[in-house]
C-alpha cells in the first residue's frame, strides 16, 4: 500500500511481495526490503537478472498495489518513469507523445529538453519511424517534460549498442544534474550505475532484499577509470559474499 | 478500369437475363431506370429513402454506442464477461425475424419497436467485435497513461480509441451491411413507409421493376457511405501504420 506525507522523496518498506506462477504456486519475490530515496539524489538499484528489480519499481510507481509493506511519498509528488520499452503511442507524433504526457509544461522548457536530446528534427515523426535509440530519447524527454519530483528509469539503455548507450548515458547524466531530479535507476549494468549515480543499492537474488549500499564519493564528471574500476570491484566482491 | 469493365459485364448479364427470362420476371435496365426516375419525380423515392436512412442511422448509432460500451466492459472485466457471455451467445444466435416479431408484439407497431429491433439485432455483433479489441488492449500503454496521470478524456481519445479503431471499423462495416438489410425487413413487416415497405408493395403487385428501382439506389447509397465515409476515416486514423520503420 502507498502512504502520502513523508519528508523523503520515497520511503520504501516492502515486507513481502509474491506472485502466483502459472501452476498456481506462490513465489516470493521481495522480502524485508527497505530503503529511502533522498531529495535530489540519484540512486541505482542493481541486482542479478530476475531478482525483482522491475517488480520493486512497479510497486514504487503504484502500478502494483498487491504487496505487504508501505511506500511513503510526499503529497502531490510528480513521478515519471522511463520503461524498458519506450511505450510511446504509435499513432501520435513525437511532439504529441510529449505534450499528451505533459500538457501543462512550459513550452520553452520542453523545447530545451527536446533540443538537449537532439529531437528537434524528429518532432513530426511517428514512433514507428524512429530507431530504438531515438525512441528511448523521446521516452526520456516525455518523462522530463512533466518536471518530475522523482524519475524512475528501468534499464533505460538495455539492448542499445554500447557507443549509443554511452552517449545516451552522458546525455541523461547532464540532464538529471542540470534539473536536480531525484532519480532511481534500475539496472544490472554495474558500469552504467557507477557512471550515473550517487549511491548504489545492491539486491540479492530472489527473494530480493538489499544486501549492500555503496556511496559514490567522486563527482560523476571527475570520475577516473581507476576509481570506477575500484567501485566495480567492490560491487563484485559484495555480490559474491553470501548475505548475512 | 477493371471495375468499369466488371460493371459493364454485370449490365450485359442483366440485359441477357431479361431477354431470356422475359421483362416481367427480370425487367430491362432501362425499364428500371425509367421507373426509378418516375418515383424520384413523384417524390416517393426521396421520401422513403429519407425515412429508411433515418432508421438505419438511429439503430446503427444505438447499436454501436451501446455495443462498444458493453464490449469494452466485457473485454476488460472477466466477471462481467463470464456473467453476460451466455446472453451474448443467445442474442447472436437468435434469428433477426424472431427479434423483430417479438418487438412488434411486445412494444407495438411503433417507430421505437422498429429501431429497437434493428439495434438489438446488430448489438451482439458489435459487442463480440469490440470485446476482442478490448482483450487485445496494450496494458503497457495503460500503465504509461497511469504513471503520467493522463486525464480520462485523454486516455480515451489518445490511448484507448486508437487501439480499438480497427475493431470499430470492422464493426462499422459489418454493421452497416447488416443494419440496412434488417431495416428493410422491419419496414416490410410493420411500417407504413420506407424502402422496405415499398418493396413489400412491389412484391404484392409482382412489380419487379419497382422493387429494383428502390433496392438498387439503396445499395448504391450504402456503397457510397462505405467508400466515401468509412474508408477515408479508417485511412486517416490508421495513417501512422503506413510509415516506414
Amino acid at each position: 500500500m502507498s502512504h502520502v506525507g513523508a519528508i523523503n522523496q520515497l520511503d520504501v518498506s516492502v515486507l513481502r511481495k509474491s506472485y502466483l506462477t502459472a501452476s498456481g504456486e506462490s513465489r516470493l519475490v521481495l522480502r524485508d526490503l527497505a530503503f529511502v530515496l533522498h531529495q535530489g539524489e540519484v540512486c541505482a538499484l542493481i541486482g542479478p537478472s530476475g531478482s525483482g528489480k522491475t517488480t520493486l519499481l512497479r510497486l514504487m510507481a503504484g502500478l502494483d498495489p498487491d504487496f505487504e509493506g508501505t511506500i511513503t511519498h510526499p503529497p502531490d509528488q510528480k513521478l515519471a518513469m522511463v520503461f524498458q520499452e519506450p511505450r510511446l503511442l504509435p499513432w501520435r507524433t513525437v511532439a504529441q507523445n510529449i505534450s499528451l504526457a505533459a500538457p501543462a509544461a512550459d513550452p520553452a522548457d520542453v523545447a530545451q529538453i527536446i533540443d538537449s536530446l537532439g529531437l528537434t528534427d524528429h518532432l513530426t515523426f511517428f514512433p514507428g519511424e524512429l530507431s530504438l535509440g531515438l525512441a528511448r530519447r523521446v521516452a526520456l524527454a516525455r518523462a522530463l517534460a512533466i518536471k518530475p519530483d522523482v524519475l524512475m528509469l528501468d534499464e533505460p539503455f538495455v539492448s542499445l549498442d554500447n557507443s549509443l548507450a554511452v552517449r545516451l548515458r552522458e546525455e541523461l547524466a547532464a540532464l538529471v544534474e542540470a534539473r536536480h531530479v531525484t532519480s532511481l535507476l534500475v539496472t544490472h549494468d554495474i558500469e552504467e550505475a557507477i557512471r550515473l549515480v550517487d549511491r548504489i543499492l545492491m539486491l540479492s537474488t530472489k527473494p530480493a532484499r538489499i544486501i549492500a549500499e555503496i556511496k559514490i564519493e567522486k563527482p560523476r564528471r571527475a570520475m577516473t577509470d581507476a576509481y570506477a574500476a575500484a567501485i566495480k570491484n567492490e560491487v563484485m566482491e559484495r555480490q559474491l559474499k553470501p548475505p548475512a | 478500369m477493371l471495375r468499369l469493365a466488371s460493371l459493364l459485364l454485370l449490365f450485359l448479364l442483366w440485359q441477357s437475363a431479361s431477354i431470356f427470362a422475359g421483362p416481367r420476371v427480370v425487367p430491362e435496365p432501362l425499364t428500371v431506370l425509367t421507373t426509378m426516375w418516375h418515383e424520384i419525380r413523384s417524390g416517393a423515392l426521396v421520401f422513403n429513402f429519407g425515412v429508411t436512412l433515418m432508421r438505419v442511422a438511429a439503430s446503427f448509432t444505438i447499436a454501436m454506442l451501446l455495443g462498444t460500451a458493453i464490449g469494452l466492459v466485457m473485454g476488460r472485466n472477466k466477471t462481467f464477461d463470464r456473467l453476460f457471455d451466455p446472453w451474448l451467445i443467445v442474442l447472436l444466435n437468435l434469428p433477426a425475424l424472431v427479434i423483430i416479431v417479438l418487438a412488434y408484439i411486445w412494444i407495438g407497431l411503433t417507430e421505437a419497436a422498429a429501431i429497437g429491433a434493428v439495434a438489438l439485432n446488430k448489438l451482439p455483433v458489435t459487442v463480440a467485435t469490440i470485446r476482442e479489441g478490448a482483450r487485445a488492449l496494450d496494458n503497457n500503454l495503460e500503465e504509461m497513461a497511469q504513471i503520467f496521470r493522463m486525464p480520462l478524456a485523454t486516455r480515451l481519445r489518445h490511448v484507448l480509441l486508437p487501439q480499438l479503431m480497427p475493431y470499430i471499423a470492422a464493426a462499422t462495416r459489418s454493421g452497416l451491411s447488416l443494419v440496412w438489410k434488417i431495416v428493410l425487413v422491419v419496414e416490410l413487416l410493420g411500417r407504413s413507409n420506407g424502402v422496405g415497405f415499398e418493396i413489400g408493395i412491389a412484391f404484392q403487385l409482382f412489380d419487379v421493376a419497382l422493387l429494383l428501382a428502390y433496392a438498387l439506389p439503396f445499395v448504391g447509397v450504402m456503397l457510397a457511405i462505405e467508400t466515401f465515409l468509412v474508408q477515408p476515416i479508417e485511412r486517416h486514423v490508421s495513417r501512422w501504420r503506413h510509415q516506414p520503420a
